[in-house]
């Protein structure tokens, strides 16, 4: 069976949820299912054939979205597997929850880009909103596992809360990147924004600089230059695991900055030495 | 007196070396150089020449190129012999925590690739009394410990097979001593190339090959008379007129076949190069084919 491509027919007057759209779901239904998945948010309850042509195409079990402009939140929420692809900018919540598979934005995505996800690869090639891996209203922790690479920057609060995973940002990130984090990665490759690692109990906030205005929070510790193996070993990983989207910026000698030391300070924000 | 072949002016044995089941682990040992790596995985593989009286079988299996080690810098697999997993593990635990940990630069992760799993990081995190922290990449954990030089990077378990077999061995028998190690050094050469096995006696020889039992209480093992040049007159011996001095080369492997891949490469050494120095004969040890499941017979392996 081929993949399935969506292209926008009649643009919307109303933002559109494509949550639970995933190429699961459009494995297991027939196209008349699909067809008359809900995606409207308002009462008028449009289904996906009345804003979309729906049509085979692309590898199979692929899911092309044509945006051209809508405002969709929630494409490939709860993903398990397969791959995805949105053609144009993306709304909110891109990825939330998702435990596997592949997600390419080519424009742009809104806020909570792959909140809570455990598992998958999320790429975007523009700038993202706030809350990128961080936490889904209700939940106890953001991202737990997977991986986020944003080609452009990435708003505030990128990673609240992560507890597990990678986000690598070629641009800068903005203020409190990293907040209340438990775990995982950080790459800021242009830079991290004021208050990087508020809060922060573990984790690693790798970034090339601190952007104008930013500084190391007072509760951080500086703990010198280091040439840090376990640097050379993620290094290593992610350009395997993650070949041209691996980072570019992987220093294995840096400045060590232990914090925030206002909760255990078992975190560190990485610098150039 | 068993029937005989030869090869090349050396005289092989129509006889089989008798090796047992084992269990067994590995681990990469990494440094800031190739010097303070082979240190460290020297140091750790240490006083692990023989179960009976060691714990562990340990050795160097290769040197590894910055290319083959997780983290990019240059590094040794080391190989290490058990009874059983669960008596690896106080050794693993021993070993690396006083030869690796201690080491200046060194890292550590895992060698083998196997289900059944023995702590690394698990245990030995402890060290950091709490300034420890736990990395999850490319699908593994790492420790990151502090220490006087920085960080101790330790891999948080490593694989452990029980598809392992130890015991595989060569007599190298010749005229006289010095040449008789020439001889049987060119052999353990040879073995270093082939994968996943290694020799666990210094320099990969050993000049006291035993016998099960002994005449005295409490005696596991004793000397091999019937092998032992200075009493060939004197007791039912397995040597002629003309051996002076044997020396035996143990392998050990992570499968059978390594086993005897390592055996027929020793041997192959012996052959081709062992007479330049004196050596005139190889045999093996045995039991009788009574004890070990495992029979490496030279014939097969020439």
């Amino acid at each position: 069976m081929a993949g399935i491509v969506l292209t926008l027919k009649t643009q919307p007057d109303e933002r559109l949820d494509f949550s639970g759209l995933t190429p699961a779901m459009v494995a297991l239904g027939t196209t008349n299912e699909l067809s008359a998945h809900v995606v409207g948010t308002t009462r008028h309850a449009l289904r996906l054939a009345d804003l979309f042509d729906v049509r085979s195409g692309g590898a199979d079990g692929d899911i092309t979205v044509a945006t051209k402009g809508a405002v969709i939140d929630g494409i490939g929420s709860g993903m398990t597997g397969g791959r995805l692809v949105i053609d144009g900018d993306a709304g909110d919540r891109v990825g939330a929850g998702m435990k596997g598979g592949l997600i390419e934005v080519r424009g742009r995505a809104g806020s909570h880009l792959g909140a809570g996800m455990s598992g998958g690869l999320i790429h975007v090639a523009g700038d993202c909103g706030d809350s990128a891996g961080g936490l889904i209203a209700g939940k106890r922790f953001g991202m737990t596992g997977g991986t986020i690479v944003i080609d452009g920057s990435a708003a505030a609060r990128t990673a609240e809360k992560m507890r597990r995973g990678t986000i690598i940002v070629r641009g800068a990130t903005g203020a409190m990147a990293g907040v209340r984090m438990l775990g995982g990665t950080i790459v800021a490759e242009g830079g991290v924004g004021p208050d990087a690692g508020r809060l922060m109990r573990r984790g690693t906030i790798l970034a090339s600089r601190l952007i104008a205005g930013a500084d190391i929070p007072a509760t951080f510790a500086d703990c010198g230059v280091h040439d840090l193996v376990i640097l050379r070993i993620m290094a290593r990983n992610w350009t395997r695991e993650l070949g041209p989207l691996a980072p570019r910026f992987t220093p294995h000698v840096v400045r060590r900055y232990a914090g925030d030391l206002a909760t255990i300070g078992k975190g560190e924000l990485l610098l150039p030495a | 007196m068993t029937t005989q072949i030869v090869r090349n002016g050396i005289t092989i044995d129509d006889t089989f070396a008798e090796a047992f089941g084992m269990s067994a682990t590995g681990l990469i040992i990494t440094a800031d150089s190739a010097k303070w790596a082979r240190q460290c995985a020297v140091t750790m593989t240490g006083f692990g020449t023989s179960v009976i009286g060691c714990g562990a079988e340990c050795g160097i299996d290769r040197e590894l190129s910055p290319d083959e080690t997780p983290d990019g810098r240059p590094g040794f697999r080391v190989l290490m012999f058990g009874f059983s997993p669960d008596a690896l593990i106080p050794q693993v635990m021993n070993r690396v925590g006083q030869c690796v940990l201690t080491s200046p630069g060194s890292a550590c992760f895992a060698g083998v690739e196997a289900p059944m799993r023995i702590g690394l990081g698990a245990t030995l995190r402890r060290f950091g009394d709490g300034h420890q922290t736990a990395r999850r990449s490319g699908g593994k954990r790492y420790w990151r410990i502090p220490v006087m030089d920085g960080e101790f990077v330790c891999e948080h378990d490593t694989g452990c097979t029980t598809e392992a077999v130890g015991g595989g061995n060569l007599l190298i028998c010749g005229r006289d001593r010095p040449g008789v190690l020439a001889a049987t050094e060119l052999a353990v050469e040879a073995i270093a190339k082939v994968a996943d096995v290694i020799t666990p006696f210094p320099g990969g020889i050993v000049r006291s090959g035993s016998k099960v039992g002994s005449k005295y209480d409490g005696m596991f093992a004793s000397a091999n008379e019937a092998f032992g040049p200075t009493l060939k007159g004197a007791v039912r011996s397995e040597l002629t007129a003309d051996i002076a001095s044997v020396l035996e080369i143990v392998i050990d492997g992570l499968t059978a076949k390594a086993v005897a891949d390592g055996m027929r490469a020793g041997l192959a050494a012996v052959i081709a190069e062992g007479g330049r120095h004196g050596a005139t004969r190889v045999s093996a040890g045995n039991y009788g084919g009574k004890l070990g499941p495992h029979h490496y017979h030279l014939k097969d392996l020439i």
